[in-house]
């Protein structure tokens, strides 16, 4: 028997709808499978009726799911609690929630033995701290009566792992195991995961949304889209040769190349410049005393903006990206000197500042945080014009200006009557587009307006702004943490790590000959996408 | 006769005023309007709001006073509500001491001399029963609320199919049973009031129906009066403290932590202790008893609610510190939009789902807590028709020999079905609109 | 941990002074120095001098909250205000109106008091959350809905019936336990037994929901499917993984209570004649004994104080996420 685990036919309800429909694959043993597609797509109920963990209200109608020729479903809640754990591992995405928080992260894992193997209890320690050694968690003794929140994401994501393979189970289903984490992070896990492939010959199920990381790891390829399978192919022929068009689509959204960027030749003139941009933070003490801890943010950056050109600020999470966009729209006390065009804006009180805010705005990471619920979009484009007195005042000509701007941002008229709850994530990120453009700004500042968004809406998303920069000439402050994006999007990149930025220089030359060694392994993380893609003639 | 508002029913009638305006306004947000729906979706919900209208009517009804002027009348210069006229059968009569419902006689014996001079003990029968055609009255009771039942369920459907009616239909049919046998209960009893005391008498032969009646109105009052003291005052603090921190906040929490420290009894005694003191040394402040009980109904109103708006306030305060840190009030900071505006347009709109919640949960609890801060003695003035004050003479009455269990019952019944009513409802509330509960 | 207790208790004074100010405005607001001279020299023939003689005896003849005539910080400190409030928290709570010393009337009362609150708190502790943990596990079915319901129908009565209704039963009709009445050690069993079961029963219907929802709450983390995940028995993740969580909220409600007990019950205590001082409050309330409110009102906050205290230092020996 050459397969670990073999799905055949899953189709999974609600009383209400289908969400997964006849889904077919198999799992050969020492073989990485990855399950791909979009929000939506039904791959982590498929994960999870794997375990037959299924949130309540969904359940299977029809299809058989077999370990190793045994039916999964013939067995009962009994038998099926010897399965999870001792022969099928899994870990999850958010290794911040996945984890008990109030037990030790030895305990944790130590349980999982404990209740499946007969094994001394001394012994039983040792075990797991031979597992956090396996898995690389730096002083596996020591870690041992640690609890989460003492744990990096990397590290708790790493004990996840320890706790997925402590029976040695033949498949591990790591349901997108490495989204939540920094690339740095990401390449390690990944690494290990590989490692581990290899050493114990273990079958993965591998569930992401990210093509170039499926390129790194998997072997074989199963395309999800709305609860169908619609291709599966081994890796290297589906890169080369999809034949579905949602396929194509997921490739040719990966590899953003759909946007090419006129290179500008002559210098254009400065809209924003930094000088020696500081942000500390104090924690305040409680009522008496205590030493005032202070966090050193932002510390000392500088950064030039031309009209018309975007800036990547690249940087991972805690680098202090984004409190520079808050520093730069005035909403922390900072230190240092910001110029908008030829006027300096910093040091200035809220009020000398409000004439100056029309020109700088921000779009931001979250489309469901970033509108209000219980507003109109109408109300919320209106918000900022009526604040700041731009655009026409006239009822008629303020909702022509309005049809305007929804059609700027491609999306109908007639959403301006309706709540915000009502609209996917792809169309929230266009009207908060259109919040911005309002304003007329010369400045945009793009906090990772794309993280939270399926691949194929983020190209969407990407086109428009770049179609937006071009017709309109703003220019962008585009904070990332995705190196990947950043050829496709900008002209010059900044890269920041824990509140000063290390390098910085046209697109080109940073990512093709970096100077600084932070930089050289943010790009050697960057998961990459083989060469032999399908459509690279296109270029 | 002249209207005489009382200061209580003029509050009422505003609140109520106010409720709906708002409901109107709702009507206008769809998303409002969807939550509303979707929480009367459920039969339980549909059939406790019908009840707790039907109590929130006889509240209102008792909300509308007049002074009579009339000299012919007995009790001249009073002051007498709709539900009071309504019932001047039953509140103008009184028998002399207790009896049982539907008794014809009183309960215990009493010595009488007859025309021989013999003295021997018997039970009197009672002055305003007259006993005959039980069951022609009990149909004549009935069918007059069956008919109006039905005229009203009728009058509504036409009103349902004239347009009104959208989206998925609510469980009309459970509203209509339970309003129909609310009415024809009602009817009956009502009817039957005429000829018996229904519920009996208590101790100085007071009809027990008719005090039941009249308590409903102070319970109402109790449980929603309240909250337009909490509210404010946990809006406007809780909000403040949770937007602008720093100071502001150090000085709301340290405000909330020492009301809160003190035990709510005790300091709701010591504010009614204070209160009834200065009244006593006032009493040409009030023209009638009707108008003293009303005032010390709304000091102890306002006490309640300046010992209870912490819990509210507390989370309210989260919240706001939850809403501050979203990214929309990032962007009307970015806007400029001034801190009251972003106060008003952004963070208390989304407060509104605790609001509410917290207002259907804490109506239910006052009701109750009436009951025991009038048996702890500071509640409802005594001579007010309470369920408390129902409780606490009935504790007495239970050591009897044979128990008085009437009264007890009368105000159990009329509680229970309140509260329980407002329990059910509110859990709907809660489960619909916490977002919690989304999943 | 030493120094952050230290800082909490230094913390609590201006709480505590703002009881007092709180308390000493409703106490003055009524009642003058003037009244209360009155009052203790007796109504008959009380001349003004008599009442300033007892005034400056007793210092009441000082102004309330500000002292012109004095100097320097003796302008604050030679006030009623300063008075009254250090004689408080030197828990020195004076007379009542009946004359008794009311510190040694409270230290008589608070064994009683706990005595039928103690073993309410327990039992009804232990019971909720058993309850509501065997709820979680039959989450959804018949059971659940049926409990639930219940659980809203015992929320539903006021707890006066419940007494009212357990003395009729249990002591009028069938005889079982006194009804009312309490007696020093073992022999006041009998007397407790009641009280404690109906404190139990009238809090069942909140107590189970409150439990029952934090543990719902808890239920749908991600770390509990993780538990699952890893091939643990549904009972064994409610009792591993869910309690342990579930308990970090359960102590914020149930700690700060803890020192209160000491207060009593007030209904409770008044109906079944118990010498707490739950009743000795409900007394001095029919009284109208202003010192005694007074003198329970500063206790109270104090103990409510001290729970929030232990609250704090409870979570740190729980919540390894706490540190001091």
């Amino acid at each position: 028997m050459n397969h670990a685990l073999v799905v055949e036919g899953l189709t999974l309800r609600t009383k209400k709808q289908t969400l997964v429909e006849n889904v077919c694959f198999e799992l050969k043993r020492g073989e990485c499978v990855a399950l791909v597609g979009g929000s939506g797509s039904g791959k982590s109920l498929t994960a999870l009726a794997i375990m037959q963990l299924l949130p309540q209200g969904v359940y299977p109608v029809s299809g058989d799911i077999r370990l190793e020729s045994r039916s999964l479903f013939d067995l009962s809640e009994r038998q099926m609690q010897h399965i999870r754990g001792e022969r099928i591992g899994m870990i999850f995405q958010e290794p911040m929630s996945a984890l008990n928080p109030v037990v030790c992260v030895g305990e944790q894992v130590a349980e999982v033995l404990r209740i499946h193997k007969a094994i001394p209890k001394a012994e039983i320690k040792a075990r797991v701290i031979s597992l956090f050694d396996e898995v690389a968690l730096p002083e596996p003794h020591e870690r041992y009566g640690w609890y989460p929140h003492q744990l990096s994401g990397g590290q708790k994501q790493r004990v996840m792992i320890a706790m997925a393979l402590a029976c040695e189970p033949d498949v591990l289903i790591a349901d997108e195991p490495t989204t939540a984490l920094d690339v740095t992070v990401q390449a390690q896990v990944l690494a290990l995961l590989e490692k581990i492939k290899r050493t114990r010959k273990l079958s993965i199920l591998f569930i992401t949304h990210d093509m170039a990381v499926v390129s790194q790891i998997a072997d074989h390829v199963v395309v999800m889209q709305k609860g169908h399978v619609v291709e599966q192919e081994a890796v290297d022929v589906l890169f080369r040769d999809p034949t579905h068009p949602y396929t194509r689509q997921l490739l040719y959204d990966a590899s953003g190349r759909m946007i090419k960027r006129s290179v500008h030749e002559q210098k254009a003139p400065t809209v924003l410049s930094v000088e020696a941009l500081r942000v500390y933070f104090e924690k305040r003490g409680m009522l008496w005393g205590m030493k005032r801890e202070v966090t050193k943010a932002v510390d000392g950056i500088d950064l030039t903006l031309c009209r018309g050109e975007t800036l990547a600020l690249v940087g991972e999470s805690g680098s202090g990206k984004s409190t520079v966009a808050k520093a730069l729209l005035a909403l922390v006390p900072f230190q240092g000197e910001i110029y908008l065009g030829s006027t300096r804006i910093s040091g200035m009180g809220e009020r000398a500042f409000k004439p100056f805010r029309k020109r700088i705005q921000m779009i931001f990471q979250d489309p469901f945080a970033s509108l209000d619920p219980r507003m109109r979009i109408g109300d919320i484009l209106k918000e900022g014009m009526e604040s700041l007195g731009v655009g026409p005042r006239d009822k008629e000509a303020q909702y022509a200006y309005l049809q305007e701007l929804l059609r700027q941002v491609e999306l109908p008229e007639s959403y301006l009557e309706r709540y915000a709850h009502e609209f996917s994530g792809g169309e929230r990120q266009r009207i908060g587009i259109a919040r911005a453009l309002a304003l007329k700004p010369e400045v945009i500042i793009c906090d990772e307006p794309t993280s939270a968004l399926d691949v194929s809406v983020r190209s969407q998303i990407l086109a428009l702004l770049k179609r937006i920069q071009e017709e309109t000439g703003v220019a962008y402050l585009f904070i990332t943490h995705d190196l990947a994006l950043v050829p496709s999007i900008a002209d010059e990149v900044a890269v920041m790590c824990r509140g000063k930025i290390v390098e910085q220089g046209r697109v080109k030359r940073v990512m093709y000959y970096p100077s600084h060694s932070y930089t050289r392994t943010l790009l050697a993380a960057v998961p990459k996408l083989p060469d032999f893609i399908y459509g690279k003639e296109d270029i | 006769m002249s209207l005489h508002l009382l200061l209580t029913d003029i509050l009422l009638w505003s609140l109520m005023i106010g409720g709906m305006a708002w409901g109107v306004y709702m009507r206008k947000a769809k998303a409002g309007l969807e939550a509303w729906r979707d929480i009367f979706r459920s039969p339980v919900a549909m059939v406790s709001a019908v009840i707790l209208l039907f109590y929130l009517a006889f509240a209102l009804l008792d909300s509308v006073h007049f002074k009579v002027n009339d000299p012919h009348r007995s009790d001249s210069g009073s002051v007498i509500s709709l539900l009071d006229m309504a019932m001047q059968h039953r509140r103008t009569f009184s028998e002399r001491t207790y009896s049982a419902p539907f008794a014809t006689q009183e309960y215990t014996r009493s010595v009488v001399v007859d025309k021989k001079g013999v003295t021997h003990q018997s039970f009197l029968p009672l002055k305003h029963v007259s006993p005959e055609g039980f069951w022609q009255k009990s149909m004549w009771g009935m069918g007059v609320g069956i008919a109006l039942a039905l005229l009203l369920i009728f009058l509504h459907r036409r009103w349902l199919r004239g347009g009104h009616e959208r989206g998925e239909p609510l469980p009309w049919r459970s509203a209509y049973m339970t309003f129909a046998i609310l009415t024809v209960l009602f009817s009956w009893l009502y009817v039957m009031s005429f000829s018996f005391h229904v519920l009996g008498t208590d101790k100085v032969g007071g009809d027990l129906f008719y005090a039941s009646l009249k308590s409903i109105r102070t319970g109402m009052l109790i449980g929603t009066l309240t909250t337009l003291v909490t509210l404010p005052l946990a809006l406007v603090l809780g909000v403040s403290a949770g937007y602008f921190r720093g100071w502001v906040d150090d000085l709301i929490q340290y405000l909330y932590t020492t009301l809160s420290s003190i035990p709510g009894v005790l300091l709701i005694a010591a504010g009614v202790l204070t209160m009834q003191v200065m009244m006593d040394q006032h009493p040409d402040w009030f023209a009638t008893t009707v108008e003293r009980a009303d005032i010390r109904l709304l000091f102890l109103v306002v006490i309640l609610g300046v010992t209870s708006w912490t819990g509210l306030c507390r989370m309210l305060r989260a919240e706001t510190l939850r809403i501050s840190q979203m990214d929309y009030v990032t962007a009307a900071k970015a806007f400029g939009v001034n801190s009251w505006q972003i106060m008003w347009r952004h963070i208390v709109p989304n407060l509104t789902h605790i609001i509410l919640i917290s207002i259907v949960l804490d109506f239910s609890g006052l009701v109750l807590a009436e009951a025991v801060l009038s048996y702890v003695g500071v509640g409802v003035d005594p001579t007010m028709y309470s369920w408390g004050n129902m409780i606490n003479q009935a504790r007495l009455e239970m050591a009897r020999d044979p128990m008085v269990w009437w009264s007890l019952f009368s105000a159990f019944i009329f509680m229970f079905v309140l509260v329980l009513a407002a329990n059910l409802f509110s859990d709907r509330v809660q489960h619909v609109l916490d977002p919690r509960n989304v999943s | 941990m030493f120094i952050y207790i230290l800082r909490r208790i230094l913390y609590a004074v201006p709480i505590l002074i703002g009881v007092n100010l709180i308390t000493f405005m409703l106490f003055f607001m009524v009642n003058s120095p003037d009244d209360m001279a009155r009052v203790q020299l007796g109504a008959k023939q009380v001349t003004p001098q008599m009442i300033e003689a007892w005034k400056v005896e007793r210092g009441y003849d000082k102004p309330l909250f500000y002292n012109a005539e004095a100097s320097g910080v003796e302008k604050v400190t030679k006030t009623l205000f300063v008075q009254e409030s250090s004689k408080l928290f030197r828990f020195d709570f004076g007379r009542s109106d009946a004359n008794r010393d009311i510190k040694e009337d409270i230290k008589a009362r608070m064994g009683p008091s706990l005595a039928i609150a103690l073993p309410t708190f327990l039992i009804a502790l232990v019971t909720n959350i058993s309850l509501a943990l065997l709820l979680v596990l039959f989450r959804g079915t018949v059971l659940d809905t049926t409990a639930m319901v219940i659980a809203v129908m015992i929320m539903s009565v006021s707890g006066l019936f419940y007494i009212i209704a357990g003395q009729v039963l249990f002591s009028k009709i069938w005889h079982w336990v006194p009804i009312s009445g309490y007696a020093e050690g073992w022999e006041g069993i009998r007397f407790i037994i009641l009280p404690v079961l109906i404190g139990v029963f009238s809090g069942l219907g909140s107590g189970v929901r409150w439990y029952r929802s934090i543990f719902l709450e808890q239920i749908n983390q991600d770390y509990v499917r993780t538990a699952r995940a890893k091939g643990l028995s549904e009972v064994r993740v409610l009792f591993s993984h869910v309690l342990k969580n579930g308990m970090l909220p359960i102590l914020t409600g149930v700690v700060v209570i803890i020192p209160s007990l000491f207060m009593g019950s007030l209904i409770m205590e008044s109906f079944f004649g118990i010498p707490g001082l739950g009743s000795y409050t409900i007394d001095a309330i029919h009284a109208q004994d202003f010192a005694i409110v007074k003198a329970m009102v500063f206790l109270g906050s104090v103990l409510y104080i001290v729970g929030l205290i232990l609250t704090d230092i409870s979570y740190t020996l729980f919540d390894p996420r706490v540190k001091l």
